[in-house]
């Protein structure tokens, strides 16, 4: 599976992405998080298992984002891991996404 | 061949060439490590074949090249010292290189050899190893010290560039991915802030597959504007570029425009690339721009410029001022420099069409004689003079088309700056390469048959010939040994020597190895050069121990006749201490030679026309024939000559009462004199080779099918000359 998804209570859902998020897979991706996006229902998106990705991963991460404030729901990205996050940091988009450095040093 | 077939050939050319180009600038470098333009040219090399190998397919290739791109590059900003050692990995990498790419094009789907593998990870380990020093310069930029000086220099300078990237829909598609070029952006300087501005409209619409992206980048960077773009090179189909320089540059470029050179060319757009402050592409862009607005009113090239925000005003109008000046003064020049060649004015064509053409062309002369004898018995005037000029254009297009395959001999030579390079380095002595007449032209074919022989004969010079630094003091010798390899053309032939400063032959160890080997026996009383020439005999080898390099005496015989075969000769002269020179004579072409009939008791034979000196009246005793060592004494000068109808027929018996008359005939030093029955004169002669059962023939080394049809000989001059001279 491309993710996998927990209920986490009524008002929160838990996507995992278990793939890397490339150009190869954006397009399922994005088809697959898809339904979870409703209003009122707030998405945790845990990237823990995302070791990889390019500009197209990172545009869909963009597009969700935009979506969700769209919707009135909070996104969460969370468990970002190094590689990812390296990308994110070149492209300036630590604010949009509102990183939390994990080790503690910015809040 | 498909497309793609096609577009594969010329990728291995093209690699094949710039890994020349790489090797013969490593070695620049070797001497000169500071040159910016070569370290440069060095790097684009790798980065060229990356691409395109990356287009291909070859990821071997594309992840070596990558890391030899990666060190380059940091040679390039400084980071990394360029030494011997690292020339030596490079040109390690440059053949390796090399060996990647005839692997991917056999077993294109195939992981690598074991062998290769070893060398591809040796090679990047030695590549890196030095990298751990010296660059955390460039990694760690929150290391403190290297960091606050950085931070300094960013604010004193202010010299951002700003680059706007605009990626078009079907980039990710294409296979571009932003990400990796601002990566690579970011080892040429540093990123001060990016911006990007995602276009993603709504739901509905949005593709994820779609690129929505735009990347706003201000950037510090020493280089240019051309290296920047160049980033962005394999994007540029998919991807809007501009790059507006930093306002500092504004002066940089206004003072450079004072100082432009003013035999440069003096089109606004060219002065402009030149002083850097424009690249090629955007003038392309500038001028397209201009041509699709030309409903409206042109606008000059400046204006669009300004428009587009590429240049600044006054920069623009600096270089309209420098125009005008340098073309006051240089009004009369412009002519010239518009006829400039440009380096770029070449095509490549498939060498056997080449050798068709001028198949094609020799049929055109044979036919052309044909005609011209047709017509001569009728004597009419006005068809004689349309077939005289229909000749001279024949002759012309022969030229023309012998010309097209010939290749300067420089190419060739340069290949030995390495070979001399590396033995030397192996057999640590110090050796230098000194090349003369480069640009001396000869036939495709040959270069390629003397290659060969030529190595081997640097090789032996390098082994044999030139001693250790020690030994060559002892000698009361500059410690450096030097090669010369000159070229030059002689009489229709072009002369190649390889001269060395060495120790010089050995005639007793030569004579005493011959004779114990029974090629020679000791009563033979040989010439110093007879002696010399002994090592081009079979089985000869006086090094007392065999190196990888020279001395299993194979060689030698393998590199005359390699020669022989191209119709050329060798030649060894050598004095003891002080050097040795090899003279190699080949012909010019192997096609088509401007050629000289004669008779001899019905038979006709052709002599290459370039090798007569003259001809003469053989009958009159002005000569003083000595019929039984024939030998004439020619003005003074004694000459052997050779009956040639007797020559080809012993048995033949000869009548006494014919005009005879004498072609006298030279060959480097040595001149000799063919007796024959008739003059024909000139014939352009398109030679063709003889069947192999005439492989042993001596005195012939082709055939030509004369205008009527006839065969006429072509006589191997040289080998006569011997035979003559060794008669007397």
């Amino acid at each position: 599976m491309l993710i996998e998804v927990d209920e986490l209570n009524i008002n929160e859902n838990k996507i995992t992405v278990q793939e890397e998020m490339t150009i190869y897979n954006v397009l399922e991706l994005n088809s697959n998080i898809a339904p979870y996006f409703q209003e009122g229902k707030n998405v945790t998106l845990d990237l823990s298992n995302v070791l990889e990705a390019d500009s197209a991963g990172i545009q869909l991460l963009i597009f969700l984002k935009q979506e969700a404030s769209l919707l009135n729901f909070e996104l969460n990205i969370i468990n970002i891991t190094p590689s990812v996050l390296d990308i994110i940091t070149l492209f300036s988009l630590t604010d949009l996404f509102e990183i939390k450095m994990s080790e503690g040093k910015i809040s | 061949m498909n497309d793609l077939d096609l577009a594969l050939v010329t990728f291995t050319q093209e690699a094949t060439e710039l890994m020349e180009e790489m090797e013969s600038s490593l070695l620049i470098l070797e001497e000169n490590p500071d040159d910016f333009e070569v370290i440069n040219s060095v790097f684009r090399a790798m980065h060229t074949i990356k691409g395109s190998a990356g287009l291909f397919g070859f990821d071997h290739m594309v992840r070596f090249a990558h890391e030899a791109e990666t060190v380059l590059d940091n040679v390039r900003d400084g980071k990394r010292v360029i030494d011997q050692f690292l020339i030596s990995v490079l040109l390690d990498c440059k053949d390796h290189t090399s060996n990647l790419l005839e692997f991917s094009l056999k077993n294109p789907e195939k992981d690598l050899s074991t062998q290769l593998k070893d060398k591809d990870l040796e090679l990047i380990t030695k590549l890196t190893s030095d990298n751990s020093e010296k660059s955390d310069l460039k990694s760690d930029a929150f290391e403190a010290p290297h960091a606050e000086i950085t931070q300094i220099e960013k604010e004193q300078s202010n010299s951002n560039w700003f680059i706007v990237l605009s990626f078009h829909k079907n980039a990710f598609r294409a296979g571009v991915d932003p990400l990796s070029f601002i990566r690579y952006l970011k080892t040429l300087g540093d990123i001060q802030s990016l911006i990007l501005i995602s276009d993603i409209s709504d739901k509905e619409t949005f593709d994820p597959e779609s690129c929505y992206l735009q990347y706003e980048i201000a950037f510090c960077t020493d280089a240019d504007k051309q290296t920047i773009e160049d980033v962005f090179e394999f994007a540029s189909d998919d991807c809007d570029i501009k790059i507006i320089p930093p306002n500092s540059k504004t002066q940089d470029y206004l003072e450079l425009l004072d100082h432009i050179d003013e035999t440069a060319n003096v089109r606004l757009g060219e002065m402009l690339i030149s002083i850097g402050c424009l690249t090629k592409n955007d003038m392309v862009n500038a001028l397209k721009t201009q041509i699709a607005s030309q409903f409206e009113t042109i606008k000059p090239i400046g204006e669009i410029l300004i428009e587009q925000k590429i240049v600044d005003k006054v920069v623009v109008e600096k270089a309209l001022t420098q125009q005008k000046q340098i073309n006051t003064l240089r009004p009369n020049d412009k002519k010239v420099n518009e006829t400039k060649p440009s380096a770029s004015n070449f095509i490549r064509v498939d060498s056997a069409k080449l050798g068709q053409l001028i198949d094609l062309v020799g049929e055109l002369v044979i036919s052309g004689a044909a005609m011209e004898l047709v017509i001569k018995p009728h004597a009419i005037t006005e068809i004689e003079e349309v077939s005289a000029s229909m000749n001279s254009l024949v002759s012309n297009i022969r030229d023309v088309a012998l010309q097209l395959r010939m290749v300067p001999i420089g190419e060739t030579f340069s290949r030995f700056k390495r070979v001399v390079r590396d033995v030397s380095l192996e057999l640590g002595k110090n050796i230098e390469l000194k090349i003369t007449g480069g640009e001396t032209e000869l036939d495709k074919t040959v270069v390629e048959k003397i290659n060969d022989p030529l190595t081997h004969l640097i090789r032996n010079s390098l082994d044999h010939g030139i001693a250790t630094p020690k030994e060559r003091i002892a000698d009361g010798k500059p410690e450096k040994g030097t090669i010369e390899l000159n070229a030059f053309h002689e009489s229709g032939h072009i002369v190649i020597q390889i001269i060395d400063d060495g120790a010089g032959l050995d005639k007793k160890a030569i004579l005493e190895k011959a004779i114990s080997k029974g090629i020679v026996s000791e009563e033979n009383n040989l010439s110093d050069q007879e002696i010399y020439n002994l090592i081009f005999a079979a089985g000869l080898s006086t090094k007392q121990q065999a190196s990888d390099l020279s001395g299993r005496g194979v060689g030698m015989d393998v590199v005359r006749r390699n020669i022989e075969s191209v119709r050329g000769t060798v030649d060894i002269d050598s004095s003891e201490g002080v050097g040795t020179t090899i003279t190699i004579t080949l012909p010019l072409t192997l096609a088509i030679i401007e050629g000289f009939m004669v008779e001899a008791e019905n038979e006709r034979y052709i002599i290459p026309l370039s090798m007569i000196e003259e001809c003469v009246e053989m009958g009159t005793d002005e000569w003083k024939a000595d019929e039984i060592s024939n030998i004439i004494n020619l003005r003074g000068d004694p000459m052997p000559y050779i009956r040639l109808a007797k020559y080809f027929n012993p048995e033949i018996e000869l009548k006494n009462n014919i005009r005879q008359s004498l072609v006298v005939v030279r060959f480097g030093k040595v001149r000799a004199g063919f007796v024959v029955d008739a003059l024909h004169g000139e014939q352009q002669t398109v030679i063709k080779p003889l069947g192999k059962i005439f492989d042993n023939l001596k005195g012939i080394t082709g055939a030509t099918v004369l205008g009527d049809g006839n065969v006429a000989l072509i006589l191997d001059v040289q080998g006569l000359i011997s035979y003559a001279t060794k008669n007397q």
